[in-house]
């Protein structure tokens, strides 16, 4: 891009040097020569750039290169995504609280903890039964299976991610 | 009467059910209301970058306010901002009469040149050698060069610093846009809104600096040049140089709106399905509490959809300080020199209109050149608060 500026600058300095002349030069035949001569003078110039550019052609990699470049500057602010992922995480607790009320499980406590990364991934979900109280029939139920069915729906996590603590 | 003593205590229990639903479902909203500019207040803080309020403060004098970037979002989200339509049109009004009073002024010596330039040459004839008048002629026509070699000095410089600023104000915007639309689910954006804010910073950008400006250096040299003697005639070569330039212009804005608007509308189209999507999985999946369940996501993705929706309308307003007002300079100059070159014509002088008119029709490369670079900043603006509105709406 700078060379094509230069390369401007060059035939307006060339085509100016040649008004400059015209107009300072008394009407005779050297002034005719001397036309002749500045005019080829602005043709070199103007053509001066065109046997590089047909032998090598325009030069892309190294502009690629300077835009892959300056994409790593347009980084994102981990933390704050981090930080509204664990917003969404801890609202995803409360409300998987209430639905384990709902299903007759009060007193749960149920802690969401999300990976640092820019998707919303969770990494540990903490059920802890240390106060639990059960409000309804859980004859031949299994609580933990039962407790970790539920959790499993409202947070959509994986059973593996799913601590218990009693 | 037992009958009616209990049908009266039904009607009243019915009614006044109804006065502990609303006062349930207004502790309910206020909590929400409360709950979200919380939220809004936390992410405004922990997101606005210290370069970006630096960048403001620096515009600030432009914009005529006193406030901080921070608050003046704020100010935008709670909708008690002293910056209405009214108030901007008043501003752009007041900006377009003032330019155009200090234009003719500028101009009038070059009207006065020119009735001088006329007289000496009617009066040629008191002159001994026609060098005379010729050198008298030439004294002249510097002169008004001269005049408007100064304001195109002023315009090409303020034309460089609207693009920098352009490029500086995209290169701050960007990762705190693409940082808010990745919280809130938008992959497709982050793949797509860093290439677009390059190829505009890096390329569309650096064009009108390298290859527009000495472009328009060059053809308003060689009107310069050849309005100065019959011999040398450089028309078509400015022309050309001109037409090559627009060409330029076009083909590269008219590309790049046309990725801008096709990426920025399919990549939200994408984001906003794949995040409703799983919205409605869980809303779904969970029959009893899918709408409670879901509502915990909408206040975070709301306050991120605010946010990003307060940023995109104060980089608009942020965008008409930095392009629109200069441009108004620019504009105003080039039709107060056509409407000058209009008057001189008459008077005998048709060098030095031609000069002039000639002069004004060359600027429009540098109002088309921001023009462009304007429109299409403003073109990914208005996707950003358009769309990756997923979630939410």
């Amino acid at each position: 891009m700078m060379n094509l500026y230069s390369w401007i600058m060059g035939i307006v300095g060339a085509i100016c040097l040649t008004v400059l002349i015209d107009v300072m030069m008394q009407d005779g035949e050297t002034k005719k020569y001397v036309k002749g001569i500045t005019a080829l003078i602005v043709l070199a110039v103007i053509i001066a750039p065109l046997p590089k550019l047909l032998n090598e052609g325009f030069e892309f990699d190294q502009t690629i290169q300077e835009y892959a470049n300056t994409a790593n500057e347009y980084s994102l602010n981990n933390d704050f995504i981090y930080a509204v992922n664990q917003e969404k995480a801890d609202e995803l607790s409360i409300n998987s609280q209430y639905y384990l009320k709902q299903n007759g499980f009060e007193n749960v406590k149920i802690s969401c903890y999300v990976d640092y990364c820019s998707d919303f991934k969770l990494r540990l979900v903490n059920v802890d039964l240390s106060q639990l109280v059960i409000n309804k029939n859980v004859e031949n139920i299994n609580i933990n299976d039962e407790i970790i069915q539920l959790v499993l729906k409202a947070t959509g996590a994986n059973k593996d991610q799913i601590v218990i603590l009693n | 009467m037992k009958r009616i003593n209990i049908v009266f205590i039904l009607i009243v229990v019915f009614l006044s059910s109804f006065s502990i639903c609303d006062s349930t479902a207004y502790a309910n909203e206020e909590g929400l209301k409360e709950d979200l500019e919380n939220q809004v207040e936390d992410h405004i803080n922990s997101i606005i970058s210290p370069e970006l309020e630096d960048y403001f403060n620096r515009l600030k004098t432009n914009l005529g306010v006193d406030f901080t970037f921070k608050e003046f979002l704020k100010s935008i989200i709670s909708g008690d901002t002293p910056l209405t339509i009214e108030s901007i049109g008043g501003f752009f009004n007041n900006a377009f009469r003032k330019e155009l009073k200090y234009t003719f002024l500028s101009l009038l010596n070059v009207i006065v040149l020119s009735i001088i330039s006329s007289l000496s040459g009617h009066l040629s004839s008191g002159f001994k050698k026609d060098s005379t008048r010729q050198i008298v002629s030439w004294v002249i026509y510097g002169t008004i060069i001269a005049t408007l070699a100064i304001s195109i000095g002023s315009f090409v410089v303020t034309t460089k610093s609207i693009i920098d600023d352009l490029s500086t104000f995209l290169d701050l915007f960007t990762p705190i846009i693409v940082t808010l639309i990745t919280a809130l689910g938008g992959k497709a954006g982050l793949t797509i809104l860093p290439p677009i804010a390059l190829l505009i910073s890096n390329f569309a950008l650096k064009l009108i600096i390298n290859m527009i400006i000495p472009i328009f250096f060059a053809i308003t040299i060689f009107t310069f040049v050849g309005n100065l003697t019959d011999t040398v005639k450089l028309d078509t070569l400015s022309k050309s140089f001109k037409s090559i330039a627009s060409w330029a212009l076009g083909i590269v804005f008219s590309g790049l709106m046309i990725f801008v608007s096709v990426q920025g509308l399919v990549g939200a189209s994408i984001d906003t399905i794949g995040v409703k999507f799983s919205k409605f999985a869980i809303s779904s999946y969970v029959p009893i509490l899918g709408g409670y369940l879901s509502d915990g996501f909408d206040i975070v993705m709301a306050s991120c959809v605010l946010i990003k929706n307060a940023l995109g309308l104060t980089g608009v307003l942020v965008l008409i300080t930095i392009a629109l007002i200069p441009l108004i300079k620019i504009v105003v100059y080039s039709l107060v020199l056509k409407l000058v070159a209009g008057i001189i014509e008459p008077i005998g002088e048709v060098k030095i209109a031609s000069l002039l008119y000639t002069t004004s029709s060359n600027l429009n490369l540098l109002i088309a050149a921001v023009g462009g670079a304007f429109f299409l900043v403003l073109t990914v603006l208005l996707i950003v608060i358009g769309s990756f509105n997923s979630g939410v709406v």
